[in-house]
């Protein structure tokens, strides 16, 4: 009978309220004269019963066709109004209950949702150009040096077009710094350095004017909207302008369409929006000619339609295959080619801390899930009666858990969409965190997706925390609950569902707990780390070179290749002089690169006597003037650091080079090849520094070695100032000393040498102060559950525990019973949480630094802290419980 | 006219009655060839209701007791709805027995 009267709620509502009953009646009794004649009757019977109602379905739906299906919906809308009307008129009775799990809610949907929105931009919005999947990055790989992703040469990527037909275009970006003297202030602006063609191969049409072609020098630019906005004042005649830089003057041939963004991987180090592109220069750039010696192009290439990326990377292999036949060193290193898509390059930095940081939220998600069902488990006790007596009435499980489910439904929605709007101020907070370490930023913003997402999200919350209640919901114990009605405790079966809840909700808070605990290690660890130099009381700034400094012709002496750019006149001697003087200056010093920049340096270097340069292992190069050693504090180890008057045929490496290239003898007089933009250059080394970290805190560098850079155009050298004292009071006194020294020159980004190493721990702290609020959050909401749950418990129990008391139980008895059961399910959270904490090692452990993922100590402390919160949270109803008055349970019982 | 309303017209021509009695009746009547199931019943009670065939109407005293039952009985359009569907099929017959005798 049961089969028949869920086949009956096939049937339209309106029919089953009028005929219902009475078809459950005839059915009866044709089941009854049915049974007679056997088994196989019965079931031909049901079969029967089941296709009767399945055609008059169909005839009663012909009919709504008929009536207008305004009726149908309006029949099942009135259901669902029902249950939701139903569902408020419940809330409005226990507001504390909708406010608790709604704000719960909220926190768990707004954490996830605004993490979300940060993947979504990040990883799932395709990059911002036509047929974004056919872009590829290429690079190269050294496995033998344990190399991977490194920057290519012109020659390289002259094979690459001339032999990888799979793809239509391909081309490099890269930026170069120069100096723009337009517009007042001579500034310094990042210059983009693209090759032919880059625009349209992006699939970009700069407008108006033209794409960068073959023909073209360095001599032309093409400017951003933004740039052609506001310095050129949107002009229609602004192709043809002339833009005056240092050493150079360029002609405007295109600007870009607005709200073009060059999206690339981070390691390229070309920022979103350069203001001004032009190719790279024909001379000193081995450009046309060729040039393998020096690898500083970022490649990118577009598939041709059709093509997998695979068979493109068969194509690479078959290069890679003839350079290494071409080039010794490169056989020698196992030199490869790697092709990957664009998009997976981008996001490849941040994805471990968006995998983390989205398992983060979603604990935070699931703990205030656990936390709304129990409210809901609870409450579903105490209206366990109710749903009782309802059952009795003739309401039908089905008709409860439906009610059931609006509740959640209707909670869920309230808690999402203000989940949603937490998640705007979050991502908003988010962005305002640490912009840098994220790619694509303006990619990152409320879309359908997300609101998709928060639907889904809504959706399977609902069904989370209403799945415990309406199970319980379809007791049949009807009689049983009537009876209790008013005086029962919680059932054995809600009770175990809630235990096993917050243990749950425990074991999960430790697991973040204990990831947070390892990253305030590593920070820890990583602000503890000392960079080898010397940061303390040192401004610097960047002082990149005036106009009037440059000359085309090399200084006497001068043995490289004769079309660079030289200074006309010792620039950075004259600033360190005249910066030497300002009151407080205890020594000056000036570096290019500056450490912990981001921006690195390397050349192909080859000791004398083996192979030459041009195919020789990669240092770290550095140029420095004499002084900047002794201004941060890098001990001279062996020999002499630079002569003022050098002019860059002299050496100073470090430690590591000197011990690598010559263990256990004096690297005092050796002469080694160093790869330059402009060819190789022969260099002396005179001296051997200690190891120093400038290119990232966590590993030391590689092989260094340093040269006297003050002879070089374009070293936008940083200068470097030891001082007593404050060093930023001396701000106005430097940039009076640099005009002096050069009216035009700029004055760029001064700050002490300390940010720099701070930014080093930017990227764990970004993760460190997510996982940190998210932690906390965990932590509060597992302690609130933890409360509740026990808090119930007590009170459900009062009569017992005043009979205890009156039997002579004393107080702190009672206190320690209510403790145990708290203290049982914390261990129980903690122990599930080690084990937790160890399976979600690998996410954490990209952020880690100085600490293991399963850090002892760390567990045990946050293990510690968690049980000393849940104690905290269990001890307020255990004192409840000691309070209660004997007599008053005695008389009600 | 569907077989299944005639049978139904014709359980209802001896008298008002409900949904279970008139099954029984149509079951006996034909010697339980003829099976309604629920839906299918209650679906033609409609939509005789709707033609105008039937109507509800009160229990008649003697079942007053039986509150849950609703009671239809055939209207004059019913009456004669059955009327004319009996001369009809008693014409089919006729004719149906004269092709069918030679053999």
């Amino acid at each position: 009978m049961r089969l028949y009267r869920l086949l009956l709620r096939l049937l339209p509502t309106d029919f089953r309220a009028r005929h219902g009953a009475e078809m459950e009646a005839v059915f009866a009794e044709q089941l009854a004269e049915t049974r007679r004649s056997g088994r196989g009757a019965v079931f031909r019977l049901f079969v029967r019963a089941a296709l009767d109602i399945g055609l008059r379905n169909a005839a009663e739906m012909r009919r709504f066709d008929r009536e207008g299906w305004m009726m149908g919906t309006r029949i099942w809308l009135d259901g669902v109004v029902a249950d939701l009307t139903g569902a408020v008129r419940g809330f409005r009775r226990t507001p504390g209950f909708v406010l608790a799990a709604v704000a719960t809610l909220s926190l768990g949907v707004g954490a996830l949702t605004a993490v979300y929105s940060v993947v979504n931009g990040v990883v799932l919005t395709p990059l911002p150009y036509p047929d974004p999947d056919q872009l590829v990055v290429v690079y190269n790989e050294y496995p033998a040096l344990d190399v991977t992703r490194a920057r290519q040469s012109p020659g390289d990527l002259d094979d690459y077009r001339e032999q990888a037909d799979l793809l239509t275009d391909v081309g490099s970006v890269s930026t170069f710094p120069q100096t723009i003297l337009e517009s007042g202030q001579p500034r310094r602006v990042e210059v983009a350095l693209v090759t032919p063609g880059f625009f349209s191969m992006l699939g970009v049409e700069p407008s108006p004017g033209r794409d960068i072609v073959a023909e073209d020098d360095h001599d032309v630019v093409i400017v951003s909207h933004a740039y052609w906005r506001d310095e050129l004042g949107s002009r229609a005649d602004a192709l043809g302008t002339v833009l005056r830089f240092a050493g150079v003057s360029k002609r405007v041939i295109g600007v870009l369409p607005e709200g073009f963004r060059l999206v690339v991987p981070s390691s390229f180090g070309v920022p979103e929006s350069p203001a001004l592109w032009t190719p790279i220069p024909a001379q000193g750039w081995g450009r046309d000619s060729g040039d393998r010696t020096a690898h500083w192009m970022n490649v990118v290439g577009r598939l041709r339609p059709g093509a997998t990326r695979a068979q493109l990377q068969e194509q690479m292999d078959a290069i890679a295959e003839l350079q290494r036949e071409l080039l010794p060193r490169r056989a020698e290193r196992e030199a490869r080619i790697q092709v990957a898509p664009l998009l997976d390059e981008i996001v490849r930095d941040v994805r471990p801390a968006l995998v983390a940081l989205f398992a983060a939220a979603g604990i935070v998600l699931l703990i205030a899930c656990a936390n709304v069902a129990n409210l809901m488990l609870v409450r579903a006790q105490r209206r366990r009666s109710e749903i009782a007596v309802r059952t009795a009435l003739g309401a039908s499980h089905v008709r409860i858990v439906h009610g059931l489910l609006s509740e959640g439904l209707l909670l869920a929605a309230a808690g999402s969409f203000l989940g949603l709007a937490l998640a705007t101020v979050g991502v908003d907070a988010v962005l305002a965190l640490e912009p840098d370490s994220v790619p694509r930023l303006a990619d990152i913003a409320l879309d359908f997706r997300v609101l998709g997402f928060v639907a889904v999200v809504t959706g399977a919350v609902t069904v989370v925390f209403s799945v415990a209640p309406a199970w319980l919901a379809t007791r049949r114990d009807v009689v049983l609950a009537i009876r209790d009605a008013g005086r029962s405790g919680p059932t054995r079966r809600g009770h175990a569902l809630s235990s096993s809840l917050i243990v749950a909700e425990l074991a999960l808070s430790l697991i973040l707990l204990t990831g947070g605990g390892l990253l305030v290690r590593s920070f820890v660890a990583l602000l503890d780390t000392d960079p080898g130099f010397a940061t303390a009381g040192v401004l610097t700034f960047r002082a990149p070179l005036p106009a009037s400094a440059f000359q085309q012709d090399p200084p006497e002496g001068y043995k490289g290749r004769p079309e660079h750019n030289f200074v006309r006149k010792p620039y950075y001697d004259e600033l360190t002089r005249v910066l030497a003087q300002l009151p407080g200056v205890r020594s000056v010093g000036a570096i290019f690169p500056a450490p912990l920049s981001g921006e690195q340096s390397s050349s192909t270097y080859a000791v004398e006597g083996t192979t030459g340069a041009e195919e020789g292992d990669l240092a770290s190069s550095q140029l420095v003037t004499p002084e900047y050693f002794e201004t941060v504090g890098i001990d001279l180890l062996e020999g002499r650091t630079f002569l003022p008057e050098e002019i860059g045929d002299k050496l100073v490496i470090d430690q590591a080079m000197a011990e690598t290239l010559w263990p256990g003898e004096s690297a005092i007089g050796r002469r080694i090849e160093i790869g330059w933009w402009s060819g190789p250059i022969w260099g002396e080394v005179v001296g051997v520094v200690e190891n120093v970290r400038t290119h990232s805190l966590r590993e030391p560098n590689p092989l260094t070695v340093y040269r006297l850079g003050t002879v070089y155009a374009y070293s936008a050298m940083t200068m470097a100032m030891r001082v007593d004292g404050d060093p930023l009071a001396l701000v106005d006194e430097v940039r009076a000393a640099v005009a002096q020294v050069e009216g035009e020159a700029p004055v760029i980004d001064i700050r002490l040498m300390s940010e720099y190493v701070d930014d080093q721990s930017a990227r764990t702290r970004f993760v460190l102060a997510l996982v940190g609020v998210f932690a906390a959050l965990a932590l509060g909401l597992a302690a609130i559950g933890l409360y509740g749950v026990i808090a119930y418990a007590v009170g459900q129990r009062t009569r017992e525990y005043g009979i205890r008391l009156a039997f002579g139980a004393g107080r702190a008895r009672v206190f320690r019973l209510v403790l145990r059961r708290g203290a049982r399910l914390t261990g129980a959270g903690l122990a599930l949480g080690v084990l937790g904490a160890f399976g979600m090692r690998h996410l954490v452990q990209p952020f880690l630094f100085g600490v293991e993922p399963t850090d002892p100590v760390t567990i045990v402390a946050m293990a510690a802290l968690l049980g000393l919160v849940a104690l905290v949270a269990c001890s307020a109803p255990a004192g409840r419980a000691t309070l209660v008055d004997p007599a008053d349970s005695l008389r009600s019982e | 006219m569907k077989p299944i309303r005639y049978h139904i017209l014709l359980a209802l021509a001896g008298g008002p009655s409900h949904g279970a009695e008139i099954r029984r009746r149509v079951s006996s009547e034909s010697d339980g060839a003829v099976v309604l199931y629920p839906a299918m019943l209650y679906g033609s009670l409609d939509e005789l209701t709707a033609a105008g065939w039937i109507e509800e109407v009160d229990p008649p005293p003697e079942h007053a007791s039986q509150q849950r039952w609703r009671f239809y009985a055939l209207t004059p359009e019913g009456r004669s709805a059955l009327e004319g569907e009996t001369a009809r099929l008693e014409a089919v017959v006729t004719r149906a027995r004269s092709v069918l005798r030679p053999a």
